[in-house]
């Protein structure tokens, strides 16, 4: 890949042995696991050697894993299968979920449930107090993000399980697709009860997702007519995909400590350079995911990312739906972040092939870029 | 008030529609012993014409199906 790619939080390079592993399933191994062949053997074989894998990242029980078409589908599924268990009618989010979370709820609350959004602080945590101040004798589920895509802030999984322990029939969710790859999400320790995982933020291919449901809990699949997943998730899998994402899980278990090691060091010379140039960082350094850096910088950030594009760094003002429709992003407002400050966010998400000079690139780039559009100002 | 049935084992195929209960449910049955008792719960009024027709074809006992407001127990116990 060209160098200068730091939207890693959209879409991240699918790792060379990830390829690798899925060549076999693109051809020679076609054949539809539901049927009763040596080829479909070999693939159910394989199915179940990526669904252990997966299941080992977050130490759950393969069987707890059902594969889906995308974090999107998982964080949907999640949602509406529990409001679909009929008899309890609230739900709680965080503020600061993702679309797939938000606009979900947001569905939900228009067929009649309802719908309580928890505020952040202005480093963009919830207050655990205000999660159990909000659960209801009526509450189904409550989903609150393990980090954010958007700010990369880390929300405080012990305190969020402590509510849970609180609130055993309440179903907990979270959106755990950003959080997986650099670290660690125990569910031997953790109650969730639903976690949505991701491929593609594990440096495996795009099209594939998975749903953890912890043995016991009940939601209702989201789609019905087929035999896969155990019926839960109906639908041809597709090999290659799920050979990718078991590669992917596999690998990303073994590396990431060293993973995160490198990628703060290299944001931390970003961060000197925003500090330096006195372009704030939004949300908690401290909790932060190690490849995520959001600042808002005095000038228009989408004027800021074209000049950069102009010189071959990729990056984002945010969120995709939030740059598509050009509007405030929900994120940020909740971290109190006024709309005309909000237009100049800019997302920098890096990579683990990423090489220094790539960082000290991208960091005469933006100065420079910065300084023309301040001398432009009136 | 219908009589309790002491049971071996449970399964909840809560949420899935024929044939997944009936699937699951031959699955589990293979790894039981003879006079084994499963108690097996579902969401799928489907069930309560699948159950029985399973049962005479695979040679095992229902011994009933109890309905819970939306949700549906059925017994079966191992013959073969």
């Amino acid at each position: 890949m060209s160098s200068l790619y730091f939207n890693n939080a959209f879409s991240k390079q699918p790792l060379p042995d990830v390829v690798a592993a899925m060549q076999p399933y693109l051809r020679d191994e076609f054949e539809n696991p539901l049927t009763e062949s040596d080829g479909a053997e070999r693939i159910r074989s394989m199915i179940q050697k990526a669904r252990e894998s997966v299941a080992a990242c977050i130490h759950a029980k393969p069987g707890e894993i059902y594969f889906v078409s995308s974090g999107t589908e998982a964080n949907n599924w999640a949602l509406k299968g529990a409001a679909w268990n009929r008899g309890k009618n609230h739900l709680v989010i965080s503020a600061v979920e993702h679309f797939s979370v938000y606009q979900t709820a947001e569905f939900l609350r228009r067929q009649g449930f309802d719908l309580t959004i928890i505020p952040v602080d202005s480093s963009g945590f919830v207050d655990p107090a205000d999660l159990a101040r909000a659960v209801r004798s009526s509450t189904f589920l409550v989903s609150v993000q393990s980090a954010s895509d958007e700010i990369g802030v880390i929300q405080n999984a012990q305190e969020i399980a402590a509510v849970k322990r609180r609130f055993p029939d309440v179903l907990f969710h979270t959106d755990g697709i950003q959080f997986v790859c650099y670290e660690t999400l125990d569910l031997r320790h953790l109650p969730f009860d639903l976690v949505s995982l991701s491929s593609n933020a594990l440096y495996g291919p795009p099209g594939i997702a998975a749903l953890y449901i912890r043995e016991g809990t009940r939601i209702q699949p989201l789609m019905h007519g087929g035999m896969q997943e155990e019926g839960m998730r109906p639908g041809y899998q597709a090999p290659f995909l799920v050979a990718g994402f078991g590669k992917a899980a596999e690998i990303s278990l073994s590396r990431k400590s060293r993973w995160k090691e490198r990628l703060l060091d290299l944001r931390q010379t970003l961060y000197l350079l925003f500090d330096r140039l006195g372009v704030p960082v939004i949300g908690s350094r401290q909790q932060r995911l190690a490849d995520n850096i959001l600042a808002i910088a005095d000038v228009d950030g989408e004027a800021i990312l074209t000049l950069l594009l102009e010189r071959g760094v990729r990056a984002s003002s945010g969120s995709t739906c939030t740059q598509y429709a050009q509007k405030e992003s929900h994120v940020l407002k909740a971290l109190g972040i006024a709309p005309e400050s909000a237009r100049g966010a800019i997302l920098f998400t890096l990579g683990v092939d990423q090489a220094e000079n790539e960082i000290s690139l991208l960091r005469v780039t933006f100065e420079e870029a910065l300084t023309h559009l301040r001398r432009l100002k009136p | 008030m219908s009589q309790e049935i002491p049971v071996t084992a449970v399964l909840d195929t809560f949420g899935l529609l024929c044939p997944m209960p009936i699937i699951k449910t031959a699955a589990r049955v293979k790894h039981m012993n003879r006079g084994d008792v499963l108690k097996v719960l579902s969401d799928d009024p489907g069930i309560k014409e699948d159950m029985p027709a399973w049962c005479i074809t695979s040679g095992n006992e229902l011994i009933r199906i109890d309905e819970m407001g939306e949700e549906f127990h059925a017994y079966v116990r191992k013959l073969r």
